[in-house]
C-alpha cells in the first residue's frame, strides 16, 4: 500500500499510466482520441486501480444517459416527406 | 424516403444523395431541434438543410463524412438566422479561460467529489428524466452545446467537430470538457433539488 501510494506520488505504477496522468486523459480516452498505445496504458490502469475506476464509471454513466435521452428524438415523417418533395422539385426544375 | 428503384430511376445522385445524406435525417433534425430549441424552427433548418445540401452535393466528397457536412450546413444555416434576428451572441470566453476549468486544470471532477459519498456510481442520473436531461443542453451556451451533441449523442471524431464549427481541435475538447461540466453539475442541482441524491457534500468548483 505504502508502496503503491510512493508509486504514484512520482507519476508510475505497474499498471502503466499514473493516477493523475489517467484522470487527465480520462475525456480524451471516452472520446477515442488517445492513440493506441496511450488508450491501452490508461486503460490498464483504469482497470487495475480501485482509486480510479469509479471516476471511469461514473463519467459513462453520465454519457449514457446523454447519449440515451439525445437520440430519443426522429424526424417527424411530414418534414422527410417535404424534403423529398422540395427536392424532387428543385431537381424538375433542373 | 424513396426505394431503391425510384432512386435509381432518378438518377445517380439522387441514389447518391439518399444513401450518403438522406440516411442522416433524423440525426440532422436532433442536431437542429438542440440547436433551434423548438420543433418549427428544427422542421424549416432540416428542409433547409438538405436543400442546400442538394444544391451543393458537387462540392461534397462521396464516401467522406456526409453527417459531419451535413452538420455544418445546418448550423451555419442557424446561425445565420439568429444573426439576422440578433439574438446569439457567443457565451463563452474562450480566450481568458480559468486556471481552474482548463483541461488538466482540475484533475478530479467536482462531481465526483460531490457524489462520492452517496452516489459514487452516479445512478442519480437514471432517475432524471430525459426531458430534463434534453432542458439541460439546451441551456448550454451553443458552442458547447454543438460540441456536446456532436459528440456524445452523434458520436463524431473531434477533428470532424472541429472542420464543421470551424475551430482547432483544442478548443473543441475544451469546449468539451467544459460543456459536459456544466450539464453535470446542473443535472446533479436538478437531482439534489427533486431528492433523487442527498446534498452532504457541495458542490465545489476546482
Amino acid at each position: 500500500m505504502i508502496i503503491k501510494t510512493i508509486r504514484r506520488m512520482f507519476g508510475w505504477t505497474p499498471e502503466g499510466k499514473s493516477c493523475e496522468e489517467s484522470l487527465r486523459l480520462l475525456q480524451e480516452y471516452m472520446d477515442g482520441e488517445l492513440d493506441d498505445l496511450t488508450a491501452s496504458q490508461v486503460e490498464k490502469h483504469f482497470r487495475m486501480c480501485k482509486a480510479c475506476y469509479p471516476h471511469l464509471d461514473l463519467e459513462k454513466r453520465f454519457r449514457e444517459r446523454l447519449r440515451r435521452a439525445g437520440e430519443r428524438d426522429r424526424c417527424p415523417e411530414e418534414v422527410r416527406a417535404s424534403v423529398l418533395a422540395a427536392i424532387e422539385e428543385v431537381e424538375k426544375a433542373g | 424516403m424513396s426505394t431503391p428503384d425510384t432512386a435509381r430511376e432518378a438518377g445517380p445522385k439522387r441514389e447518391e444523395f439518399e444513401t450518403e445524406a438522406l440516411v442522416h435525417m433524423d440525426a440532422v433534425y436532433r442536431f437542429a431541434l438542440r440547436l433551434a430549441g423548438g420543433e418549427d424552427e428544427a422542421n424549416d433548418l432540416v428542409q433547409d438543410t438538405f436543400l442546400r445540401a442538394w444544391k451543393a452535393w458537387h462540392q461534397y466528397e462521396v464516401g467522406t463524412n456526409a453527417k459531419s457536412w451535413l452538420f455544418t450546413i445546418c448550423r451555419n444555416l442557424f446561425l445565420r438566422r439568429v444573426e439576422r434576428g440578433k439574438r446569439h451572441r457567443s457565451t463563452v470566453d474562450e480566450q481568458a479561460p480559468r486556471a481552474s476549468t482548463s483541461i488538466g486544470g482540475d484533475i478530479v471532477n467536482p462531481l465526483w467529489s460531490a457524489t462520492s459519498k452517496n452516489d459514487p456510481e452516479g445512478s442519480f442520473f437514471d432517475s432524471i428524466v430525459d426531458d430534463e436531461v434534453i432542458r439541460a443542453i439546451e441551456e448550454l451556451p451553443e458552442e458547447y452545446r454543438t460540441a456536446v451533441v456532436m459528440s456524445d449523442v452523434e458520436g463524431l471524431p473531434y477533428a470532424e467537430i472541429a472542420e464543421a464549427t470551424g475551430v482547432p481541435v483544442g478548443t473543441v475538447k475544451s469546449r468539451l470538457f467544459r460543456g459536459r461540466r456544466q450539464l453535470q453539475k446542473a443535472l446533479y442541482e436538478f437531482a439534489v433539488e427533486m431528492g433523487y441524491i442527498s446534498s452532504d457534500e457541495a458542490w465545489e468548483d476546482a
